[in-house]
């Protein structure tokens, strides 16, 4: 593909990332390798140390596989609210498609910040939305503990990044052949058979595009888990952010941000070569 | 099986893209439904596969009353106009779906697809992937997709369009070979009169929702009901005359026999007018304004002083000694040219 139309179209952009994203990331990276104090880089140090320190490190791994975990549960429960929601999409007339495609994007013209607030207001203690209510109705008579727990974080999670699970779907299920569908039905399948025998399996470029997008913003994002998940509840990012922000310890910040990023890296990677097992069909290489 | 269609009609909105159409077809003939685009060909295919549900009238296939029946449950073969095959499933697995869903064991599906694909000459293909395969061999998978389930009838839509015009021959002589060998009842839809002929038992002409003509490719090729039918298949010159006491006046000093009295339309094939050196006197002719080769014969328009010019074809050899600015005298090849009453189908 470069060979024919040169790279120069993307000049402009290949110069803003390098310079504010590649160079500022090399450097962070670079602090993992080097000795650093009081804001100093000690020339002439070379170091493994802070990986050996911090892979050697259990709390590290637990962290990791809270991050890991609560990453894939959110994504997988974007996936299964998302599915359903872009299929009727295509079923509905027009009106009923803006109606989704707006309730879908509107909570995007918000910050993810305001938001992250919102769930705090809505599941917080004995004054919170949910909490409140249920007393209100003699239901409960001591408020549920709902904030600070990985139910919040992954209920938090899940709602803010649904819009990017549920747009690629509805990109891929729109552009869907429906003749598929005819054929099959006229071969014999009912509605629900052809459901799963055809488009399921032709909408899966749109379920590893949402699933490798979703996991990576979940995987890394570090504003939910620490509003929602309270002081105690540490992710690999909210971990880099202590380090670097607030402990002020540059050099392990910066080998836990080479980790999550190069672990999300592979994580992504891995989900669209097992997507890309999956679709061997729609290789074009005749 | 046979099937019947008895005064369907269907309504898009406010669109009557059916009216009252009957349509009977006998076991194992293969039948063409002809029109141009927009006449309701479709529509009717899709309410035999029940695509569509007619909103009157009836279908039957077999002994079985289907009209309002799911296309799950009518075991009816139907081929896309865009074959519709499933991307994500090899030839093999195309094929044996219907046998899939049907919960027939792998290995009795995978022998009977492959059988299948032996009949359309496609069993080198099986592990391949549609994207892997040319449009020819994709419509034959959509075919062998179709048989396989032996069904009741079988149904093609446009199923030749999406391919280049010597494939497109071929591919008609080797569908009406196979459908023969087979022996299944088999609908065809088209807007090509060429198909319609080639590979047709017989042919029902459709315009504007209605079935104009229904006979057999040389019925309606000779013996067109109306001035539409006579238009859309092949060509036709169409003379505007009055008839009286039952024989009307083509040209001057040519005479022929008609049914009717009052205005008619004259349907004259291009090919029963023969053209000879201009007589003394004022014979029905006039003068070449136009010609041009087409393959083994050369086509002439003459200008006999009527509205359009009349449409002659001639063998090329013979024909070569014409060229434009002659003066030719008209006669016709038989006595019998075909005459029908005027419809808001002339064109």
């Amino acid at each position: 593909m470069l060979s024919r139309g040169g790279l120069w179209p993307a000049l402009p952009a290949i110069i803003f990332l390098t310079v504010f994203f590649a160079m500022p990331l090399a450097v962070l990276f670079a602090f993992g390798f080097v000795t650093i104090e009081r804001g100093v880089v000690q020339p002439g140090t070379f170091t493994f140390q802070y990986f050996i320190e911090t892979l050697s490190d259990d709390l590290f791994w637990k962290v990791w596989w809270r991050s890991f975990w609560v990453g894939t549960v959110s994504t997988v429960l974007c996936l299964f609210l998302a599915y359903p929601l872009a299929y009727v999409y295509t079923l509905v007339g027009r009106v009923w498609q803006t109606v989704i495609l707006v309730v879908t994007i509107s909570p995007l013209l918000t910050s993810a910040l305001v938001r992250t607030y919102a769930w705090l207001v809505i599941l917080g203690g004995r004054r919170g939305v949910i909490n409140s209510m249920l007393i209100e109705l003699d239901l409960i008579e001591r408020p549920i503990r709902f904030l600070f727990s990985d139910f919040a974080v992954i209920v938090g999670m899940t709602q803010i990044h649904l819009p990017f699970m549920i747009l690629p779907l509805i990109t891929v299920l729109s552009a869907r052949d429906r003749t598929l569908e005819q054929a099959s039905l006229g071969l014999g399948a009912s509605r629900t058979e052809t459901f799963f025998r055809v488009v399921l399996p032709v909408s899966l470029p749109g379920i590893v595009a949402g699933f490798a997008l979703v996991f990576a913003i979940s995987y890394t994002n570090f504003i939910i888990p620490q509003l929602l998940g309270g002081g105690n509840y540490t992710t690999l990012a909210v971990r880099v952010y202590e380090f670097i922000v607030v402990i002020l310890d540059w050099n392990k910040g910066a080998v836990l941000a080479f980790l999550l990023l190069g672990s999300c890296f592979m994580f992504v990677l891995g989900i669209t070569y097992l997507g890309n097992l999956a679709m061997r069909w729609s290789e074009a290489d005749r | 099986m046979h099937v019947q269609i008895d005064g369907i009609d269907k309504w898009f909105g406010a669109n009557h893209v059916l009216r009252q159409c009957d349509l009977s077809v006998a076991q194992g003939e293969l039948i063409t439904l002809l029109g141009p685009s927009g006449c309701g060909k479709t529509t009717l295919l899709r309410c035999l596969a029940g695509f569509e549900l007619p909103d009157g009238g009836s279908v039957s296939i077999g002994e079985d009353e289907v009209t309002h029946l799911a296309p799950n449950h009518r075991n009816v073969g139907f081929v896309f106009q865009s074959y519709a095959l499933f991307p994500h499933l090899t030839v093999v697995e195309n094929v044996g779906y219907g046998l899939a869903v049907r919960r027939v064991p792998k290995a009795e599906r995978v022998r009977r697809a492959k059988e299948t694909l032996e009949l359309v000459g496609l069993q080198e293909f099986g592990d391949r992937y549609p994207v892997r395969l040319s449009g020819g061999q994709q419509q034959r998978v959509a075919l062998a997709r179709a048989l396989v389930l032996q069904p009741k009838v079988l149904l093609l839509d446009e199923a030749f369009n999406a391919l280049d015009a010597k494939l497109r021959v071929a591919m008609q002589v080797e569908l009406r070979k196979l459908v023969k060998k087979v022996g299944i009842t088999t609908i065809c839809v088209t807007h090509d009169q060429t198909e319609a002929l080639t590979i047709s038992d017989r042919i029902a002409v459709m315009f504007e929702g209605r079935i104009d003509q229904m006979g057999t490719p040389s019925e309606v090729y000779e013996r067109p009901c109306t001035a539409f039918v006579a238009d859309f298949l092949g060509t036709a010159n169409l003379l505007r005359r009055r008839s009286e006491g039952g024989s009307l006046e083509v040209g001057p000093g040519v005479t022929i026999s008609s049914g009717f009295d009052g205005g008619v339309i004259v349907v004259l094939r291009p090919e029963d007018v023969v053209l000879s050196p201009p007589k003394e006197g004022d014979g029905w002719g006039g003068r070449i304004t136009f010609s041009r080769l087409v393959g083994p014969s050369i086509e002439f328009e003459i200008d006999t002083g009527e509205e359009r010019p009349v449409r002659v074809l001639s063998p090329r050899r013979g024909g070569d000694r014409y060229s434009v600015g002659d003066r030719v005298a008209l006669a016709l090849s038989s006595q019998d040219a075909c005459v029908v009453l005027p419809h808001q189908g002339a064109s």
